[in-house]
């Protein structure tokens, strides 16, 4: 059985109509999206000067974000700094005041145009507690189109991709955190959407929770959900054209590190940094650990390295120095290495450690934040061009 | 003919939703209601041979009205008299539980879900709307059964004579007060809803609905009888009791209407420009 799952009717094919949530004017086409539609610019979000003003209090201030398709993009920034509030307006649940722009290639104040090829999971999982996982996802499955004779097949399988095909006919307030979470994250896939946003998907997740959460977004990125509802993921994954877009939020930045490869850091509302992760993690220079045999060379070694014109910080067992290169210039960086080796060496004094010392995100995005905060953000970081886009999604 | 999509969409979702041992329960307590209305009606009801009845607290003098006789009861309408006399407790009923419904779609954040998946807002409230309807119509008609088996056995004690109630005019009682029963609690619904829409907030909607449509509604009434003719809870009280002394039947369903058509433009309204925050 190959039936795939059809978008709802008159949902992506149609132009919105008069009671569309935060419907404005419509500036694009009206015909539905598909891959090839927002494929063309390689573009999954693409908005400019989203704005939200409470009264008087600016929640978002004029943002641009751009995520490549395909890309899982990590969307960080301390509490309050505004973004669960993009979140929803890129939804539709929140009018902008301001700002436009596209989603999946739509207008962005047409949400019910692109909606149906997004799957979201907005804070906490808000589903019916006095009902049954497999009832939930129906409901929702019924809701959003899906026809009703592949409802029970395809909510099967999206049981089984999270991990819930066991307690499916338990009642969604039985479940786990971690059950809920993912039971959440499967009513967002119900519609196979080509862009999945996950507003902190580990919250309250213990480390084993934090784990099988992190082992699913990247399964969801690597492949398809199954369309025809009746085989497991495993044994009907469809490759997509582009792969999946996934736009996650989060306050884990070892998880963000680990999985993203767009990152975007707002603060205050405002934008720090978005591109490629790691331009982010790259430097132009790298701070080495220099350690001695016997602890008593430290200070001769501090005085070599300045006496070569290189920083020196002195510990009680080590010196650390910082080279001009990147580390990932590898022939430079072991160039280096060896000079301040071979220096060491004459003096008498052997070296049994010289490793590089790597800033993690953590690091990175606390210079960024407090950066923003100081209202100089680093040049270059909130401008995404066509060869950054086309790179990320290589 | 997106937002009729929508909605018919939203109903069979909501069906979904309903499909439980909850609802049953729910449609029940509405029937048990009606029973006790009719049971209260034909027990209480005056034997015409012990002199003048005195006034009963809350007694209404209309066509429906708790203080009646036996003769009365015994009239073709009698059969009637119980099922009419409760659209207040199921009006009541059918206020609080799709209050409830809607405030704790806002509560449990499940309404940010269900717009995530059927962006169109009001053809999402337009289904909802009709399934309700739909419950409470089914529910009346089972409260309606109950009703008039509940009045058989009470007449049967009491004697009260129920050959007149199997006639012609017997069934035409019967199909007007489910009529005005159902009207009553489409108003209740209608206006529950959008006040829950409006309020989101459980505890708020049913202080503001309950406490100002039913008790202070009719401490106001005590002292100004105009009040049955302009205030909801009692507009829809007269509408479910085919008409009252103070309010007749065509004015009220005009109130009532205008009420009803009021509340479904304000929570479309309230809940198509708003943002979701919960």
């Amino acid at each position: 059985m190959t039936a795939a799952i059809r978008r709802p009717s008159g949902a992506a094919t149609a132009p919105p109509g008069p009671d569309d949530a935060c419907a404005g004017p419509v500036t694009g086409s009206s015909t539905g999206p598909s891959i090839g539609a927002f494929g063309a610019s390689g573009r999954a979000v693409d908005v400019r000067g989203l704005t939200k003003r409470y009264g008087r209090r600016i929640a978002v201030d004029g943002l641009d974000i751009t995520i490549p398709t395909g890309v899982v993009a990590g969307f960080v920034g301390p509490n309050g700094a505004g973004k669960t509030t993009t979140l929803r307006m890129l939804l539709g649940l929140v009018r902008p005041s301001g700002g436009d722009g596209t989603v999946l290639g739509q207008p962005l104040r047409a949400p019910a145009a692109y909606l149906p090829q997004v799957g979201a999971l907005i804070e906490s999982p808000a589903l019916y507690p006095a009902l049954s996982g497999r009832r939930n996802l129906t409901a929702l499955a019924v809701l959003a189109g899906i026809p009703r004779a592949l409802v029970g097949a395809r909510v099967t399988a999206i049981l089984d991709q999270v991990g819930l095909a066991g307690r499916g006919d338990d009642r969604f307030r039985s479940y786990s955190l971690g059950m809920k979470q993912r039971l959440a994250i499967g009513a967002a896939l119900l519609t196979d959407p080509d862009l999945l946003v996950l507003d902190e998907p580990t919250n309250g997740l213990d480390p084993i929770g934090i784990r099988q959460m992190r082992e699913l977004i990247r399964s969801l990125t690597a492949r398809s959900a199954p369309v025809d509802g009746t085989e497991s993921a495993a044994g009907s994954a469809r490759p997509r054209p582009r792969g999946r877009t996934v736009l996650v939020s989060s306050h884990l930045l070892a998880e963000v590190e680990q999985i993203c490869d767009w990152l975007i850091v707002v603060e205050g509302g405002r934008l720090a940094y978005q591109g490629p992760t790691d331009r982010l993690m790259a430097s132009h220079t790298v701070d080495v650990v220099l350690r001695p045999e016997l602890a008593q060379d430290v200070a001769a070694l501090a005085d070599l390295l300045t006496g070569l014109g290189r920083p020196a910080v002195r510990g009680a067992q080590d010196v650390v120095t910082t080279l001009d290169v990147a580390e990932r210039d590898s022939r430079e960086y072991a160039r280096a290495l060896a000079e301040v080796n071979r220096a060491a060496a004459s003096r008498g004094i052997t070296l049994i450690e010289m490793s590089p010392r790597r800033d993690s995100l953590e690091d990175r995005y606390q210079g960024l934040v407090t950066a923003a905060r100081a209202g100089s953000v680093p040049a270059g970081t909130s401008t995404v061009d066509t060869s950054t886009v086309q790179e990320a999604r290589r | 003919m997106n937002t009729v999509r929508s909605a018919w969409r939203s109903l069979q979702a909501e069906l979904v939703k309903a499909w439980r041992p909850s609802t049953v329960v729910t449609m029940g307590l509405l029937a048990a209601l009606s029973v006790l209305s009719t049971v209260l009606v034909l027990a209480l009801a005056d034997d015409p041979s012990g002199g003048t009845p005195g006034p009963r607290p809350g007694a209404g003098d209309g066509p429906s009205g708790f203080d009646v006789t036996t003769d009365q009861l015994a009239a073709a309408s009698g059969i009637a008299r119980g099922f009419a006399g409760g659209s207040t407790f199921t009006g009541l009923l059918i206020f609080l539980v799709v209050a409830i419904a809607i405030t704790l779609e806002y509560g449990q954040g499940t309404l940010r879900t269900l717009f995530l998946r059927e962006p169109r807002r009001l053809g999402w409230l337009a289904g909802r709307l009709v399934l309700t309807l739909a419950l409470v119509t089914a529910a009346l008609i089972a409260a309606l059964v109950l009703s008039v088996a509940a009045a058989v056995a009470v007449a049967g004690v009491r004697g009260i004579d129920t050959s007149a109630w199997w006639s012609a005019d017997g069934a035409r009682a019967l199909a007007t007060s489910y009529r005005n029963a159902l009207l009553a609690a489409t108003c209740f619904s209608v206006v529950g809803t959008a006040l829950g829409v409006v309020l989101r907030s459980t505890a708020v909607t049913l202080a503001v609905g309950v406490a100002w449509m039913f008790p202070l509604e009719h401490i106001i009434a005590n002292s100004w009888t105009g009040a049955t003719r302009v205030f909801p809870g009692l507009v829809f009280d007269a509408v479910g009791q085919g008409g009252l002394v103070d309010a007749s039947y065509g004015s009220a369903l005009a109130v009532g209407g205008a009420y009803a058509a009021g509340a479904v433009a304000v929570a479309g309204l309230a809940l198509a420009r708003r943002d979701v925050t919960s």
